[in-house]
């Protein structure tokens, strides 16, 4: 009891330092920098997002671009279109993109795992065709391929979500990466989190034990899609332009699942470590190598594969135990000087 | 004594197989009744019929005065009726505790409870000591004991075991024994699916034969155990009085 509570303390305390780092950060970092960490949190909170249904739940989805896709096109369009400000068009849009996972969930979680997942794939597909090759819906404006320009307004302007000065991009993906975590972090000391750990391990052993596993799955993909929409409005708003080649692209839920499984599936901070570690490699290798094209994706894929062979839980459970052994290791040395 | 379990009419075909045929079963409240009969015999398929896992080609099962034919195994279970594996299906990935706590969360949605639970479980099925290791370090017999434990943990009115004691050594199956009794004296019904012999007729009040999917004996384990057809199909002649 005692120790579990004062591990707690230390993990606050340990979260408030790195905010407070990232705070001074932010100040002191010329805006390309600036714009690096922006992705790498964007990233940290897309994968942690990802992770509710495909790490958690154990539900491997490659399709997640769908639901990044739909948030930014909702925000986008009823901003544009209608002047509607992109923190109700993000609310929207995760709503939206709720609905569309569970009608996805609902014939899909059927099947059998490999077969869920080249399911995402393709329906991730046809929604990039469908998107590329429609003009126009009723009234409302797509663009297909093109894609919508989001009108730059000057100054920071929070209603529209835009900012020129680049460090509240910073604070707001801050602020939503710190929402997601704690929702992932009351999801895995929950009830819901001990059934979502079960359906992932063996879903009829789940089922015989009271676990509804299709209802929870269900509910683990409308978090999931929601949070991943939420994140597609911000994306939007930082590159004020939402196409079909850089939003459904299947790239991009790759990258997701990539993310998440090199920093640790399943756990509540692998995802924010894998991007800190992907992200910075490949902004790194896409500034140093400039002219070589696809040079990004082949680096995703050796580390990919390191990271299957090498350690299939991801990278924290081992820098975990690192740290264990050095503290257990500190106090040894302690307990001999005295 | 009432019974809490009837099994009317029930079959199960795959194709042309038959694994269950015709069967009606009737279990009592608070005994052990076990379930014997040869290999592929379809014991673990009517399991599987009464616990949700397959739905019958014909017939009816009645838990507790409901008709639960065709109900979900989660439904069956929050209605207090609960199975185990004859190949042990652990949640690999997560501890001893872990695993049990989720069937602990049954009725309540606190963790605590659930732990409470669950701890008590594990101290039943004697896995206490384990509770921090990960299910997938543990022997065989632990792994029948953690599906104990974890049915158990999900406070069930009956709770079906299927070959629990299978491929223990003889003091393992003694502990098994004793754990089965221990839950009977909890006030819990068991329905047992058990090879080893001398466990079954020890511990058993009821037992019934199926052979090749229809139940060919029913009755106390003296009964059993003087019965020619069940000598000639299964026991052969050693049990024979
Ligand atoms: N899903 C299935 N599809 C087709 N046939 C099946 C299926 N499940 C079981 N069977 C067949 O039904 C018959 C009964 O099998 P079951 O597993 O119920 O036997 P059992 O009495 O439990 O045997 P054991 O003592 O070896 O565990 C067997 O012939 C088996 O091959
Ligand atoms: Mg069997």
């Amino acid at each position: 009891m005692n120790t579990s509570k004062k591990s707690t303390i230390v993990r606050l305390a340990a979260l408030a330092a790195a905010l407070a780092f990232v705070l001074v950060l932010a100040e002191c970092l010329n805006s390309y920098y600036l714009q690096i960490i922006i992705y790498i949190f964007m990233f940290a909170y897309f994968a942690s997002a990802w992770n509710i249904l495909s790490g958690f739940a154990g539900q491997f989805s490659l399709g997640h671009a769908i639901f990044i896709g739909i948030g930014a096109y909702t925000s986008t369009i009823l901003y544009v279109q209608y002047g509607i400000s992109p923190w109700i068009g993000m609310l929207a849009g995760g709503l939206l993109a709720a609905l569309v996972g569970v009608i996805i969930g609902f014939p899909c979680f059927k099947l059998k795992s490999t077969y869920f997942t080249l399911t995402t794939i393709a329906l991730a597909n046809i929604l990039l065709l469908l998107v590329q090759n429609t003009r126009k819906l009723g009234s409302i404006k797509i663009n297909g391929a093109r894609g919508i320009q989001i009108p730059a307004v000057s100054g920071n302007s929070l209603a529209a979500m835009q900012f020129v000065d680049k460090k509240y991009y910073l604070y707001v993906i801050l602020g939503m990466l710190i929402v997601v975590l704690a929702v992932c972090q009351w999801i895995k000391s929950s009830k819901m989190g001990y059934q979502l750990a079960a359906v992932a391990n063996n879903q009829d052993a789940a089922e015989s034990l009271c676990v509804n596993s299709r209802a929870l799955k269900l509910k683990a993909m409308a978090i999931s899609a929601f949070f991943c929409a939420a994140g597609g409005t911000f994306y939007a708003q930082v590159i004020l332009f939402c196409n079909p080649a850089r939003l459904f692209a299947e790239s991009l839920s790759d990258k997701l699942a990539i993310v998440a499984m090199l920093g640790g599936k399943a756990t509540v901070f692998g995802p924010t470590v894998g991007a800190v570690i992907v992200e910075s490699i490949s902004q790194f290798a896409s500034a140093r190598f400039a002219g070589t094209q696809g040079l990004n994706l082949a680096i995703y894929g050796i580390m990919l594969i390191v990271c299957i062979r090498f350690f299939p839980d991801g990278i924290l459970p081992i820098l975990q135990k690192l740290v264990r052994r050095l503290v257990a290791r500190l106090r040894s040395k302690g307990e001999t000087t005295k | 004594m009432s019974e809490i379990l009837k099994i009317e009419h029930l079959s199960k075909h795959f194709g042309g197989l038959k694994a269950v045929n015709d069967v009606n079963m009737t279990v009592q409240k608070g005994e052990i009744h076990a379930l014997i009969g040869p290999n592929g015999a379809g014991k673990t398929t009517l399991f599987n019929l009464v616990s949700g896992f397959l739905t019958p080609t014909s017939g009816h099962v009645t838990f507790d005065g409901h008709d639960v034919t065709g109900a979900k195994p989660y439904h069956l279970c929050s209605k207090g009726l609960v199975r185990t594996y004859q190949i042990v299906q652990p949640f690999r990935g997560m501890s001893t505790l872990d695993n049990v706590m989720v069937g602990g969360f049954t009725h309540t949605n606190k963790v605590s409870v659930a732990r409470e639970k669950a701890l008590r479980a594990l101290k039943i099925t004697k896995l206490e000591n384990k509770a921090d290791v990960q299910a997938r370090s543990l022997n065989l017999c632990e792994q029948k004991r953690l599906e104990v434990a974890r049915a158990l943990a999900t406070e069930p009115k009956l709770i079906m075991l299927d070959e629990v004691m299978a491929g223990l050594n003889p003091t393992e199956v003694t502990e098994v024994m004793d754990i089965v009794t221990g839950i009977k004296e909890l006030g819990i019904t068991v329905v047992i699916i058990e090879h080893i012999m001398q466990a079954v007729m020890s511990i058993s009040d009821n037992i019934t034969v199926i052979s090749f999917g229809e139940k060919i004996a029913e009755g106390k384990p003296d009964e059993i155990a003087r019965n020619e057809d069940v000598i000639a199909v299964y026991l052969g002649s050693d049990y024979a009085i």
